[in-house]
């Protein structure tokens, strides 16, 4: 038998309701969920992954996965940073799959052709600062970048992107640690800083 | 890095962050006084983390955005979870499997051909006798929904046998040609439509059926306490709701939409609130759909085209209704909006538009005939009409 759940609009309330509803199966609070957050974690995501292609697929599988986790939720009133972990979380797993042999031939081929040297208009508009922490962040091994995205750019704390990903905070921060010298030593070594 | 770095660098995250207790706080106060090493890293870590502040936006559009919410939403509904993407991520080892397993079973075949006949045998009785496959899948499904916002609905199908039943709010409904015995049937609290492929909206409120249109095709309406009514193509049931006070008495069935337009008459203060409501719930929706809230400003415009069907004000809500479902990435609820423009307005001004947005769609599914009948007045070089056809245009370039 196949058969469609009721579509179910949510009303405007916490997201520890609107868990606790898509746990229960509720699409209206998924919905919900998905127009408060899919934003966030989308550009987490899209920060983590070298391919940003794959981003649409890691935040489909990041909500559809919503209603089996929801019992892993800590209640507190934004569930923002939680999401962007899962999605980073899911991120990483994504490129441990079949993607990568796809992604080693991608690198291969930019190995042997060489890189463009940056976006020359953006070089052109002063902005070769950014564009080499670009290059920088897309050369970090992906846990140094996980660890870097969530915490510096999406504002986890180090114990909520250590529940995120799942490691000690001490790790967190180690990692972090040596993200922030790999970045700053990327930088140096370009004359950008 | 050279030298001998100082132990106190992994604290200046915690001290940033205030997780130092306030002692040890007041300690790394004092030592960051005489450390140039960890006074030069803070500054340097905050330098990146400004820097870093600038990055590009990587977040989509709305319409992206639009379209996953979508993809997500069914998939929910349908009990899918990441197959699909899972499917395409796995594609390529799969095949190899596939082929492994295929070389096996050629190989199985060749050395026992006795059990091989037995297989070949059970396999082709098994349609015949086969339920529906263990994973529900979209394409199941005869019926396609697009609901109102705040519809209680759901949809069900078992063997041959497909039903929506609908308790509260508007949703409408394409159903795909029914083949042979297939019945597919919308419940209703207070009776049933019967459907044999047809495209049509039906809307409920408190408990009682109040609207039936069919764009196309035929149903049959059985309500309990009335005769079965056959409702063919741009006919309507409506049975205003009680709870507007300035709504006529109950319409007859089998009422063309376009009928329902009002003859002119001196407006009643009572009729005149209710054009004040009408057309700021109008300018509302349209603001919903500047501001990007793509399904909530066309549920807003469907509100609309039920409360006053027929007028010009309907027209245009018709047709943005099916530009905010196509804004919201909804490819088939935007085609089956603008096809009910069309039907419901065939002279409306935005008639090219709409032939786009149903062209479009019947391109994306492969319907290539259906996208060149839809676009066939307008068969010009215009990017609107070449983008809307895409593969299926078969004229030189």
């Amino acid at each position: 038998m196949t058969e469609r759940h009721p579509v179910i609009h949510a009303q405007p309330s916490g997201d520890a309701d609107l868990v606790r509803c898509v746990a229960a199966g509720d699409l209206g609070a998924l919905g919900e969920l998905y127009d408060r957050y899919a934003r966030d974690v989308w550009r987490a995501v899209s920060r983590s992954l070298p391919e940003s292609a794959d981003a649409e697929d890691v935040v489909h599988t990041t909500f559809m996965k919503l209603p089996e986790i929801a019992a892993s939720y800590d209640g507190r009133a934004s569930c923002r940073n939680w999401l962007c972990g899962i999605g980073v979380r899911l991120g990483l797993r994504h490129r441990r799959g079949a993607g990568r042999f796809r992604r080693m031939l991608d690198t291969f081929a930019h190995e042997v052709f060489g890189r463009s040297g940056g976006d020359p208009e953006r070089k052109a508009s002063g902005h070769e600062e950014l564009a080499a922490l670009e290059d920088a962040l897309e050369r970090l091994s992906e846990k140094k970048r996980a660890v870097f995205v969530l915490v510096e750019l999406e504002g986890l704390s180090a114990e909520e992107a250590a529940g995120a990903l799942q490691i000690p905070a001490a790790t967190v921060r180690t990692r972090l640690f040596a993200a922030r010298r790999a970045l700053q030593e990327a930088l140096r070594k370009g004359g950008v800083r | 890095m050279t030298g001998r770095s100082c132990d106190r660098l992994w604290e200046i995250d915690l001290y940033r962050q205030g997780q130092l207790g306030a002692k040890p706080a007041r300690s790394f106060d004092r030592h960051l006084r005489i450390c140039t090493e960890c006074r030069t890293q803070m500054d340097r870590d905050e330098q990146l983390r400004s820097l870093a502040r600038g990055l590009s936006d990587r977040s989509p559009g709305d319409f992206v955005l639009g379209r996953l919410r979508a993809r997500v939403l069914r998939d929910a509904a349908l009990g899918v979870t990441d197959r699909a993407a899972a499917g395409r991520r796995w594609a390529l080892p799969l095949a190899f499997v596939a082929l492994g397993v295929s070389a096996s079973l050629v190989v199985a075949f060749l050395q026992a051909p006795r059990a091989a006949g037995v297989t070949k045998k059970a396999a082709t009785a098994a349609p015949a006798t086969s339920e529906a496959p263990p994973g529900p899948k979209a394409e199941d499904l005869a019926g396609t929904v697009v609901a109102s916002s705040g519809a209680r609905w759901s949809q069900a199908r078992e063997a041959r046998m497909e039903r929506i039943t609908l308790e509260d709010g508007a949703i409408r409904v394409h159903v795909r040609p029914q083949i042979g015995d297939e019945r597919f049937l919308v419940i209703l609290p207070d009776g049933e439509i019967e459907v044999r492929g047809t495209t049509f909206d039906v809307s409920v409120e408190h408990g009682a059926t109040r609207h039936v249109y069919v764009a196309e095709g035929v149903v049959d309406l059985r309500l309990h306490d009335r005769a079965t009514r056959r409702l063919s193509a741009d006919e309507a049931y409506d049975v205003d709701a009680p709870i507007r006070p300035t709504a006529p008495a109950p319409r007859e069935v089998g009422r063309p939409l376009r009928a329902a337009t009002p003859a002119p008459t001196a407006a009643t203060p009572a009729a005149v609130d209710v054009g004040d409501r009408e057309a700021t719930a109008y300018a509302a929706a349209v603001e919903m759909l500047r501001q990007g809230n793509c399904d909530q400003s066309a549920a807003a415009f469907h509100a609309i085209t039920l409360a006053e069907p027929g007028t010009p004000r309907a027209e245009d809500a018709s047709f943005l209704e099916a530009v905010a479902l196509a804004r919201a990435g909804r490819v088939d609820a935007a085609a089956l909006a603008a096809e009910h423009h069309l039907a419901s307005f065939p002279d409306s001004f935005r008639r090219k538009e709409a032939a786009i947005l149903v062209a479009r769609a019947a391109s994306q599914r492969g319907d290539c005939d259906k996208a060149r009948a839809v676009l066939a007045p307008w068969r010009d070089d215009s990017p609107g009409v070449r983008g809307a056809l895409g593969s299926c245009d078969d004229r030189p370039r």
